[in-house]
């Protein structure tokens, strides 16, 4: 990108709260006064504890569980229109990939939906698969891979209709360190080639470090932003990124204001 | 690396090993005895008991008569004009038929012998084809008082399954079905001869009685006055215009034996704790007794050890006194001709006519009622799966419909099938249609469960994936939660193909309709005979073999349309 134009908003929350079982007794607080913008084509990580709302405020943005009250923005728009506009990608922390169908009829399967033409769909599944280096198993069937090669095709099917944003909750989270750094390169490098503005939620710090331009560090009890990390590790961020000092910095300052966070949990209990 | 090294040289190793030498020797045997029981067959003349009563000359004799007639109304009856053989020439070709196929199946033994000392993976299956020639013998051969071929065959099947079990390797599953059928086979055969050996029986033999005949009824009872005898058995018939009866039924006249009594009601069927005493009383007789003694008389064996008297020559003595008494352990009566008849038999009951002089061989007619009940199943089982998969859809997605019909849907199913049978028949009339609604009842009932089980079974994140496109309820439907029930509904419909079929019999007995096999089973339940219990079980192998038909119809299609889907197992 050599000219920098000003980027748009494509995420706004503002005093957005979410309670789960408000008239009962065990009334659990999962977020309380969050308030984020998030820009087109950020790598934005949600770090934090268990409980502390990070899976919350993705699904909040994705529609799939709706604010008690506050203000929330997707693409300028509630987020139900933003759902029926089909704005955004989903990457679960399982595959959910379909057992019947072929890995390129998984990642055609929003296409069907969506009502692309046949040719179209077949087109852009391979070409998604060639993305996440999968072109060869196009005619396996998913439990004939192993579970990286399966989230990498769950990656390719979110991708596969072009949208805006894409929502990954913990999608490495069940990976062992190794292929999870591998698919940390991978995700990488498709950000930088497709621009996509993504939402990551992880449980882990250098994953974050490593993957983000901006952490949102998380706590819980009620579920909250505690503050916005900037990143200004430099990209290209490759293999060796990890072993250099102002890495190391990053993942510091991270695990101590979660631990910062972590204590101020303890001490309310 | 040295890829030089000489290669072990394993050939002798394999020829001494006892795992191939053992089951080769078995299977050596039953070779033997198949080559025996082919020649000796073949050599026999044609009034031999043993060819003449076998399946196969039986068979012969009906086509030639068929022949006869100028346009025979069966297939086999114009193979046999078209030949041109007479009953002679035909049984032969039958002789030699089987002749051939003993060998043949000697010959696949062979070859296995063959095939467990090289170590080829085929051994086995050249065994197997051995078995299922040894054990269609069964099914030829008549058993015969006195002739051993049976035996031989029934040994011969036990030792190719010794030497099955002995070869290495896995066990596949058409090997593990034909070792079942045979195991099965041998005990139905070697059950019976043993059974009829003890006739039919395990007892424990008890004290005899002790008997004084008498030439003549006056005689016994003046002995009886003497105190002589404790008793004397008689017809009560006999008894009753002599004597006055104990218990007393009313003050009768003068008798002619004051002092004798006769028990009016003697027990008949004795036992000792639940084992009965062999034989009963018969009905007709009774005994007389001194009238101070009356009252402690009331069964047989009260009167073992003391002396008794009958007539000579009379049923009392002939019928009853002299027979050994015992006591029954195991009544193996289940194993009498009558019951279980001979393999044999069933088969032969296949290949002859239905009713004395008939047209037309018991297989053809139950062939064609198998296919109008499986028409009827067929009808049923489609209707009933249509009506599930609404149902279970519908409950799928209305969650108040599931709640408020759920228990009406399992409260149908128990009600008994017998019961809404014959309502059925009245309100639709003895037709197809009756009966076909019947099967689909019984059909309905685990394909609704099922699809309702199976809709509901994609985990949540599968249905928020859905969610995430937007995706209407009929999209979510077709794409997602109809291709995840599809196991659970393959399931349901397996079990309902073989409920199907037994759903069309039931239907068929209250209808009276004449056309399919329920009527055929009740025909032959009817008259329960030597001659109509073999036709009985041939008509319940071919309703078996509907259902399994239609079961294994139904896994190939399920095998077919889920092919893609994990293998669980």
């Amino acid at each position: 990108m050599a000219v920098e134009t000003p980027r748009r908003v494509v995420i706004s929350a503002r005093n957005l709260n979410k309670t789960f079982n408000p008239s009962n007794s065990d009334v659990v607080i999962a977020l309380q006064n969050v308030n984020l913008d998030i820009v087109q084509g950020e790598f934005i990580s949600l770090i934090g504890p268990s409980g502390c709302g990070k899976s919350t405020l993705l699904r909040l943005i994705a529609d799939l569980t709706q604010p008690s009250h506050g203000d929330l923005t997707v693409n300028g728009k509630n987020p139900h229109q933003a759902r029926l506009d089909r704005d955004y990608g989903m990457v679960f922390q399982a595959a959910t990939l379909y057992d019947w169908r072929s890995v390129l009829k998984n990642v055609q399967l929003p296409l069907e939906i969506m009502g692309y033409p046949a040719s179209e769909r077949d087109r852009r599944a391979r070409e998604m698969l060639e993305l996440v280096e999968l072109g060869k198993f196009a005619h396996h069937y998913p439990w004939q891979l192993s579970g990286g090669m399966q989230q990498r095709v769950s990656i390719a099917r979110a991708l596969a209709f072009e949208p805006s944003i894409l929502l990954m909750d913990e999608p490495f989270g069940a990976l062992d360190e190794f292929t999870r750094e591998r698919m940390n390169m991978e995700l990488l490098r498709i950000w930088e080639q497709t621009g996509i503005t993504v939402i990551f939620v992880t449980h882990s710090i250098p994953e974050a470090v490593f993957l983000s331009s901006r952490v949102v560090v998380m706590s819980p009890r009620p579920g909250r932003i505690t503050q916005v990390v900037d990143n200004d590790v430099p990209y290209p961020r490759v293999f060796e990124t990890r072993e250099t000092p102002r890495f190391f910095e990053k993942v510091t300052e991270v695990r101590e204001l979660l631990r910062d966070a972590h204590l101020i949990d303890e001490a309310t209990i | 690396m040295d890829t030089s090294l000489p290669r072990p040289n394993t050939v002798t190793l394999k020829v001494s090993n006892p795992r191939v030498l053992i089951p080769a020797l078995l299977a050596l045997g039953a070779g033997i005895l198949l080559l025996i029981v082919g020649v000796r067959y073949r050599s026999l003349a044609q009034n031999a008991p043993l060819v003449a009563e076998s399946t196969l000359a039986e068979l012969a004799l009906w086509m030639t008569e068929q022949a006869q007639e100028d346009a025979p109304p069966s297939l086999l009856g114009g193979l046999a004009q078209g030949w041109g053989m007479d009953a002679a020439a035909l049984t032969t070709a039958m002789q030699t038929l089987v002749f051939l196929w003993c060998v043949g199946a000697a010959l696949l033994i062979g070859l296995g012998i063959v095939g467990l000392f090289s170590q080829a993976s085929w051994a086995r299956r050249a065994l197997l084809g051995g078995l299922i020639g040894l054990d269609l013998l069964l099914l030829l051969i008549p058993v015969l008082e006195g002739d051993s071929t049976v035996a031989l065959i029934l040994l011969g099947i036990g030792l190719v399954l010794a030497a099955l079990l002995f070869a290495p390797g896995r066990i596949s599953k058409v090997l593990g079905f034909m070792v079942v059928i045979s195991v099965l086979l041998i005990v139905w055969e070697s059950g019976k001869a043993l059974a009829e050996s003890i006739n039919y029986a395990i007892t424990v033999p008890q004290a005899a009685w002790s008997v004084t005949p008498y030439s003549s009824l006056e005689d016994a009872l003046a002995a009886l006055e003497n105190g002589e005898i404790a008793a004397v058995v008689a017809d009560q018939n006999n008894l009753e215009d002599l004597m006055a009866s104990y218990p007393a039924d009313e003050a009768g006249g003068e008798m002619a034996y004051p002092a004798l009594r006769y028990i009016s009601r003697p027990q008949q069927r004795e036992a000792t704790f639940i084992f009965l005493m062999r034989p009963n009383l018969p009905g007709r007789l009774s005994f007389a007794v001194r009238e101070e003694q009356a009252a402690q008389i009331t069964r047989p064996s009260q009167l073992i050890g003391q002396q008794v008297g009958a007539v000579e020559g009379d049923f009392a003595l002939t019928d009853y006194l002299v027979q050994p008494r015992s006591l029954v352990l195991l009544n193996l009566q289940i194993l009498n001709d009558l019951n279980l008849p001979h393999l044999q038999t069933i088969a032969e009951a296949f290949l002859q006519p239905a009713r004395r002089n008939g047209e037309f061989l018991l297989a053809r007619i139950l062939g064609e009622a198998a296919l109008y009940t499986w028409r009827e199943a067929l009808f049923g089982f489609g209707l009933g799966v249509m009506f599930g998969l609404l149902l279970g859809t519908l409950f799928a997605h209305i969650r108040l419909l599931e709640r408020a019909l759920l228990p009406y849907v399992v409260a149908s199913q128990t009600v008994p099938i017998l019961a809404i049978a014959p309502m059925v028949v009245i309100w639709f009339g003895a037709s197809f249609t009756s009966v076909a609604i019947i099967a689909a009842y019984i059909t309905f009932f685990p394909v609704t469960i099922n699809t309702l089980r199976g809709l509901q079974s994609p985990n949540p994140t599968a249905v928020e994936l859905m969610d995430s496109y937007a995706a209407s309820w009929w999209t979510k439907l077709w794409k997602l939660r109809f291709p995840a029930a599809l196991p659970y509904i393959f399931t349901a419909l397996k079990v309902s193909a073989t409920a199907s079929v037994v759903g069309a019999i039931i239907g068929e007995l209250p209808s009276g309709m004449g056309d399919g096999l329920g009527r055929a089973i009740l025909d032959f339940s009817s008259d329960y005979s030597l001659i109509s219990t073999p036709k009985l079980y041939a008509a319940i192998i071919t309703a078996a073999g509907v259902g399994v038909i239609f079961f294994v119809a139904v896994s190939i299609v399920e095998r077919f349309v889920l092919r893609r889907y994990v293998r669980s197992a």
